[in-house]
């Protein structure tokens, strides 16, 4: 099974969709977990994921906002999706009724 | 950021293959990141991309075949020729009067031992390019890391100097056993800054002076580089033969023989000069030939 980052990576490339690159993707990541993302974590995890076929990379084309430097397109894969759906399953199993995980009051969804 | 960081920060990220460099010196940008900040995410994808390699069995067998013994052998070559000079600079500079000058025998024991030692220095800093111009054409990837290894294992060979037990196959004596030139190793300048000066000076610079040329390869055509790798393995041998007990009855010539450690060094800057001059005057005979072609239209 993959793990909390590799899903966090997954899940933030697949909900970008077709504009899924590098930096946006880490500003989501630092959104989501009020957590610095480092890009050394996040490439290598990228390469890493990639290499067991969950996304796949593409370099896309330079923009002036980033000095007329390209970037890093991520698609997710089939695969990608799959193993994302099957973590968030286990996690969810794993919570159910735990103490530890925040429930909301009655009558509140 | 200041010029400063953003020359630390193109520095550093020369370290990174050309399309990781692209795209992260381009989210650098994007996300306004500070220098320290950027510098660090920089040198943190460079210390993981270079960790990955360690799973290669390629970074073990350079490391372990050429990276620490021959950067031992260097270490122990630096000091041996520290050692030797810094008995000279004692006697010379620690204990000088201006009344030696008037002495035919100072003058005949300057040309006896001056030769010699300036040729240990021009042999060992040849040695150091060598070793680190073969370390550097070993993998383009994962040159960081074998620079960062053969920095270690120089320091190591510093520390770990070659045992007793070795000397009846090293010849690797210092000195500093004889008795004799105990007042210029009691000076702590000359038994631990000096050694370390020349280690510095004469073994690391050429070391990673010569690791940096083998990285500008591209161009240079097959048969040169067939030739340079010849000669760098000739000086490479060389450094481990001349300096084994077991050949020292044979090299009677010694110190003629320290001149072909810069064989290797030699023919790369020839080479290299020669390419520049076909270069420009490629570049010349085609200004040449376009200008003849405007005026004919």
């Amino acid at each position: 099974m993959i793990g909390e980052f590799e899903y966090l990576l997954i899940t933030v490339a697949a909900r970008l969709g077709e504009e899924a690159y590098g930096a946006a993707i880490r500003r989501e990541v630092e959104e989501a977990t009020r957590q610095n993302c480092s890009i050394g974590a996040l490439y290598t995890t990228l390469e890493r994921i990639e290499k067991k076929g969950l996304v796949t990379t593409r370099i896309g084309e330079p923009t002036p906002q980033r000095g007329g430097r390209t970037k890093r397109m991520v698609r997710v894969t089939a695969k990608g999706i799959q193993a994302a759906e099957e973590f968030y399953t286990a996690i969810s199993r794993a919570s159910e009724n735990a103490s530890c995980v925040a429930r909301p009051a009655r009558g509140q969804p | 950021m200041t010029p400063a960081s953003i020359w630390l920060l193109n520095l550093s990220s020369r370290m990174l293959a050309a399309a990781d460099r692209e795209v992260v010196l381009g989210d650098i940008v994007e996300s306004g990141e500070t220098g320290p900040q950027a510098l660090i995410d920089v040198l943190g994808l460079v210390m993981r991309r270079q960790a990955t390699l360690y799973w290669d069995l390629s970074t073990w067998l350079v490391l372990g075949g050429f990276v620490a013994p021959f950067a031992f052998l260097l270490s122990l070559v630096s000091r041996r020729t520290s050692d030797l000079s810094a008995i000279y600079c004692w006697m010379y500079v620690n204990n000088w009067d201006w009344k030696l000058l008037s002495y035919p025998g100072f003058w005949a024991a300057i040309a006896d031992w001056a030769p010699y030692i300036f040729l240990s220095y021009v042999a060992l800093s040849c040695w150091s390019w060598t070793v680190g111009f073969l370390v550097g054409a070993f993998s383009r990837r994962a040159f960081p890391l074998n620079g960062a290894h053969l920095c270690l294992a120089l320091l190591l060979g510093t520390l770990l100097r070659a045992p007793h037990t070795l000397g009846h196959v090293l010849n690797l004596g210092s000195g500093r056993g004889f008795y004799g030139n105990a007042p210029v190793f009691a000076l702590a300048f000359y038994r631990v800054a000096f050694p370390e000066l020349v280690q510095f000076g004469f073994v690391i610079v050429p070391a990673l002076y010569g690791m940096t040329r083998s990285q500008r390869q591209s161009g240079t055509s097959r048969s040169f580089r067939l030739f340079l790798t010849l000669a760098l393995t000739l000086a490479s041998a060389q450094l481990a033969v001349q300096n084994l007990m077991l050949f020292r009855q044979f090299l009677s010539t010694h110190a003629l023989l320290r001149c072909l450690s810069a064989v290797g060094p030699l023919i790369y800057f020839l080479g290299q000069a020669v390419r520049q001059q076909h270069v420009s005057l490629g570049a010349k005979h085609l200004a040449l030939e376009s200008g003849k072609q405007k005026r004919f239209e």
